[in-house]
């Protein structure tokens, strides 16, 4: 029974107000300077992660509905068109491989370092709308498995955004479309270096730094150009689709498609770049495995590239739990990124790069 | 006379819970602008409906956890909801009275008045341009304000929250 009082007893209205009116204001002010209230913020989040999991579950339900619902011709036609496809990525891979340790060789002689070791996630895009005019997704992925801030995400075409913030069950990704993002690319075929800016539309980006007499064409793929430290080198960005010299202003007006399908995407890749590089004279191959890992320095046979591939690359692209080692001795496929945040164990997280490669190369700069 | 249900808080909490949902629904890009805030639609509601069941500070419990449920700084709903119901509860005596037609009227200014307020915080953390789709959701909000009214008188009488 509920007492309806006549005469409110307690603060009054209006100092109720005036204690919410502080709070919240004292709360953006913390909010906004320093990240001191991240913990409440991720307690709140186990309350809210019912809400954002019942209303991803429809769409959840019919996606799976789509897939079990399938019929077998078209499931044999899936099967071998995705089989052609991973035939021609394999023989591509093949030749990364070949460039990769050429790419190594000549680096050491010019006494640079090669980066190496990115390992990748696959989280799915949940399907909620957070706010109308940002460009903000939610995936399934948080910082139970290790994410953090700043990562970058992919998916198979190419750059997708990056993680803007992470609680515990789920993080948000910012999309290179967002108006308030921006990434450092370069031109693939001149190397011309610029930064590629959101419009808020997920089809296009503005490159709006380039002078009039830039060196830029339309159909240039821009890539990643590694500077400001959150993208690692050489993922494909974009394409220019538009140039338009303006003589009466400073700067010409470009922009270009994104490569990464923005608006369809399901699923991404969260990459974890490992900062650590190879060392600069790369003669001893003990040195390069030391700096990779240690588990497996000595006893790792000199596996055949050939052989690795195929099985390691679909392991990247496989959705479900267990990562699996190609063999249990031999590879060494994951260099963990921050073991002191992984409280689970990372799922289906593996590295694109191997580092037999790079084993392979350092023993043949010693013939 | 029916005693009222004792449950009637966990009944405001779970219609809160529902709008929640209904606020992050993923909609086309051409509608989505337009989705109204229905936690304040239906925050509102009960305001005016049972001003001595939800007060200031339930208000701002909602707009912390919406907060977070959108990823916006922590207090910008927490503060606009509890001015919002601070705006209601004073005047809920009037707005019941009103024809349907002034309490539309009130709903828009209310709901008006979050949206600018929405802005005004936001662009402190990343400066924007003002442009009207922003207050897209005050427009609509007020045209599905008679259908959230009803659905949730029928819950109320239905469920003998009072």
């Amino acid at each position: 029974m509920v007492i309806k009082l006549l005469f409110a007893s307690g603060p009054s209205i209006n100092t109720r107000l005036l204690v919410a009116v502080l709070l919240s204001v004292l709360m953006l002010v913390i909010d906004q300077h320093n990240p001191r209230l991240i913990k409440l913020r991720s307690a709140l989040s186990y309350v809210v992660y019912p809400i954002l999991s019942t209303v991803n579950l429809p769409f959840e339900f019919f996606s799976n509905l789509k897939n079990s619902a399938i019929s077998y011709i078209e499931l044999r036609e899936e099967n071998k068109r995705l089989k052609e496809q991973q035939f021609i990525s394999d023989g591509k891979l093949l030749k990364f491989a070949a460039l990769e340790k050429e790419n190594i060789r000549l680096r050491s002689l010019l006494q640079s370092s090669y980066k190496i070791g990115e390992q990748v996630l696959v989280a799915e895009i949940l399907s909620v709308n957070l706010v109308p005019f940002d460009h903000v997704v939610l995936v399934n992925k948080g910082s139970r498995f290790g994410l953090h801030l700043k990562q970058p995400v992919l998916d198979a075409q190419g750059v997708v955004g990056q993680v803007v913030r992470t609680s515990p069950l789920t993080s948000e990704v910012m999309l290179i479309t967002d108006p308030n993002h921006a990434i450092p690319v370069q031109i693939n075929r001149n190397g011309l270096r610029t930064i590629a800016v959101g419009t808020g539309q997920l089809n296009r980006l503005i490159l709006p730094f380039l002078p009039n007499n830039a060196d830029v064409q339309p159909g240039d793929l821009l890539i990643t150009s590694g500077m400001g430290g959150t993208f690692p080198q050489g993922y494909p960005v974009a394409v220019v689709e538009r140039v338009e010299a303006q003589p009466h202003r400073p700067f010409a007006l470009i922009s270009a498609t994104p490569k990464a399908a923005l608006d369809k995407i399901r699923e991404v890749l969260i990459v974890w770049s490992d900062s650590k590089s190879v060392p600069l004279n790369t003669a001893g191959s003990s040195d390069t495995n030391a700096s990779t890992d240690k588990s497996s320095s000595d006893t790792t046979p000199p596996a055949a590239t050939e052989e690795l591939l195929p099985e390691k690359y679909p392991a990247v692209l496989r959705r479900k739990k267990v990562f699996k080692p190609v063999d249990d001795e031999s590879s060494t496929l994951v260099i963990d990124p921050e073991p002191s945040v992984v409280n689970e164990p990372k799922v289906g997280a593996t590295d694109i790069m191997s580092t037999e490669k790079i084993e392979r190369s350092g023993e043949e700069m010693n013939d | 006379m029916t005693s009222p249900n004792p449950f009637g808080t966990l009944l405001y909490l779970m219609t809160v819970v529902w709008a929640m949902g209904l606020k992050i629904m993923p909609l086309s890009t051409v509608i989505q602008p337009w989705n109204p805030d229905w936690v304040l639609l239906v925050m509102i509601y009960w305001f005016l409906a049972l001003p001595y069941r939800c007060g200031v500070f339930s208000a701002w419990m909602i707009g912390i956890l919406t907060d977070v449920l959108t990823g916006r700084m922590l207090g910008q709903y927490a503060l606009i909801y509890a001015v919002i119901s601070y705006i209601c509860l004073k005047l809920y005596k009037r707005i019941r009275l009103f024809p349907l037609l002034q309490q539309g009227a009130f709903i828009f200014f209310c709901l008006l008045f979050a949206q600018i307020l929405a802005f005004c915080i936001e662009s402190i953390h990343n400066p924007s341009r003002f442009e009207f789709a922003f207050l897209f959701p005050a427009f609509s909000g007020t045209l599905v304000w008679p259908f959230v009214g009803v659905i949730l008188r029928i819950i109320r009488v239905r469920n003998r929250v009072g």
